[in-house]
């Protein structure tokens, strides 16, 4: 009886062991566009926040479990692919006043400082650049779950994270006093590990 | 919005009054003080230096970071290089540089869309060229009349040119333009019977050349400018060179009959645009 609990324990240890060597292993992972979001808020008039989405982004980013703080990230935002819900507004944002999608056709974040405050949050410090204009911009970041994807096998890794920017520091003043100067940004990722 | 507007139209109104007296006290104490052309000659320039200011809160950084922080230093450059050019008196010189500034400041401000987009810029530096020539070409019977006419028509033109920049979707171009056409009307009021009223090189290429890269900017980068109504909008800067036939046919000699007449001969294609522009947009212009 115990030869037979000694086999089984060794058998599920082993049939274990490879998962645990995926989940501990660095990798690089790109941001699945259909299961990631990139969305802000912002004041108008004091009466309500605007939601906007960024509809085009890429990126990817190396995480390794065991080792966050040797990680990286790069994203970078299509300017064109802003949206607010209005077409004319959605239109003016690109203008030399705001994103100057013209002179600056791509919003890039490039994280370089990652810090895990426990096992589930951190923060990633890198740097924003919009319109031309790069900022230091912290996000605070909580770790949703990392796994295999039931449907395609694939090693995937999730998180979510917030900031908060000033237009202004990236030089658009446009309309200060009815538009909000304090922008939330609310990041939703899904990585998966290239094979 | 300032504390005391309590709506974005007063505040907007509030700051043109406010623009408008500091220039019309500008503008007179220099009177007062019988300060030369060179000195009335730098209001224009510097007025637009302040509307931007007050537009964008903000003085650009060097080098500049797009097209809107370039716009400054295209109005800095071009003062400093005007007061250069009345300084030592080459006006060989500064005719050159009026006429080459706005071919530089459409490749400045277009840098980005060239090589791909160069008949689009050439477009936009045949146009400021077509300004220029305009606001330097037109002459009065006496050179304060010549310097009024000229500030007149870069007012009437900035005041004409704020439609086409709020539905070319940059409300901070509507708000420079009108700031910077509410102070020229301020110093026009100031100087109507200045002698030694002067509209030379800086405020060409520093206040005129600032505004051309203001529309170069709106019509390059932002991209949205109405065609239609900057075609009938530019014919304003025909004028000077209609007015002078009509004012010998109707025999004008009074300063103010000849000023009265210009205006009113530059607000035409002014209000013809202007005209274009809510037929064409109506109930979605948008304010």
């Amino acid at each position: 009886m115990s030869n037979l609990l000694r086999t089984t324990l060794l058998a599920a240890t082993i049939a274990w062991l490879p998962l645990t060597a995926e989940r501990a292993a660095a990798g690089t992972f790109d941001i699945d566009p259909v299961h990631s979001g990139i969305a802000f808020f912002i004041d108008h008039l004091g009466f309500s926040q605007v939601i906007g989405i960024a509809k085009e982004f890429s990126g990817s980013f190396q995480f390794d479990p065991a080792r966050p703080a040797e990680s990286s990230l790069d994203v970078a935002v299509k300017v064109a692919g802003i949206s607010t819900n209005n077409s004319q507004r959605d239109s003016d944002i690109q203008g030399a006043d705001w994103f100057n999608a013209t002179e600056f056709p791509q919003i890039t974040f490039v994280g370089h400082e990652f810090k895990a405050a426990d096992a589930k949050s951190g923060t990633i410090a890198g740097d924003l650049t919009i319109a031309g204009v790069t900022k230091p911009v912290t996000l605070d970041v909580t770790f949703n779950k990392e796994g295999q994807n039931p449907w395609d096998k694939s090693h995937v890794v999730g998180f979510s994270a917030r900031t908060s920017i000033k237009r202004s520091d990236f030089g658009m003043k446009a309309a200060l006093g009815m538009i909000g100067d304090d922008v939330s940004l609310v990041i939703q990722v899904e990585g998966r590990a290239r094979s | 919005m300032s504390g005391l507007a309590r709506s974005p139209q007063e505040a907007m109104i509030l700051g043109m009054v406010t623009v408008g007296l500091l220039a019309l006290v500008a503008a007179g104490l220099l009177r007062w003080l019988r300060a030369g052309r060179i000195w009335t000659d730098l209001l224009v320039p510097a007025c637009f230096l302040v509307a931007y200011w007050l537009t964008y809160n903000k003085v650009p950084s060097f080098p500049p970071v797009g097209a809107v922080n370039k716009i400054f230093f295209v109005a800095v450059i071009g003062t400093a290089l005007g007061v250069l050019i009345e300084a030592t008196g080459r006006s060989g010189l500064g005719r050159a540089l009026v006429l080459a500034q706005p071919i530089a400041s459409a490749a400045y401000i277009g840098t980005a869309r060239l090589p791909d987009a160069l008949p689009e810029v050439a477009a936009a530096a045949l146009w400021g060229l077509l300004v220029m020539h305009g606001l330097s070409c037109g002459t009065g019977q006496s050179e304060d009349e010549s310097g009024t006419r000229r500030a007149t028509l870069l007012g009437i033109a900035c005041a004409g040119f704020a439609p086409i920049a709020l539905l070319g979707a940059s409300s901070s171009s509507f708000q420079l333009s009108l700031l910077f056409a509410t102070t020229i009307a301020a110093i026009v009021a100031a100087n109507i019977s200045n002698p030694d009223f002067g509209f030379r090189s800086a405020s060409l290429l520093g206040g005129a050349g600032g505004m051309i890269a203001v529309a170069q900017t709106v019509t390059l980068i932002t991209r949205k400018t109405d065609m239609l109504a900057l075609a009938v909008f530019t014919l304003v800067f025909v004028t000077p060179f209609v007015v002078d036939p009509v004012l010998r046919r109707v025999r004008a000699t009074n300063k103010a009959v000849r000023i009265a007449t210009f205006v009113g001969m530059c607000l035409l294609p002014v209000g013809a645009s202007l005209a274009t522009v809510i037929a064409r947009y109506g109930s979605s212009f948008p304010v």
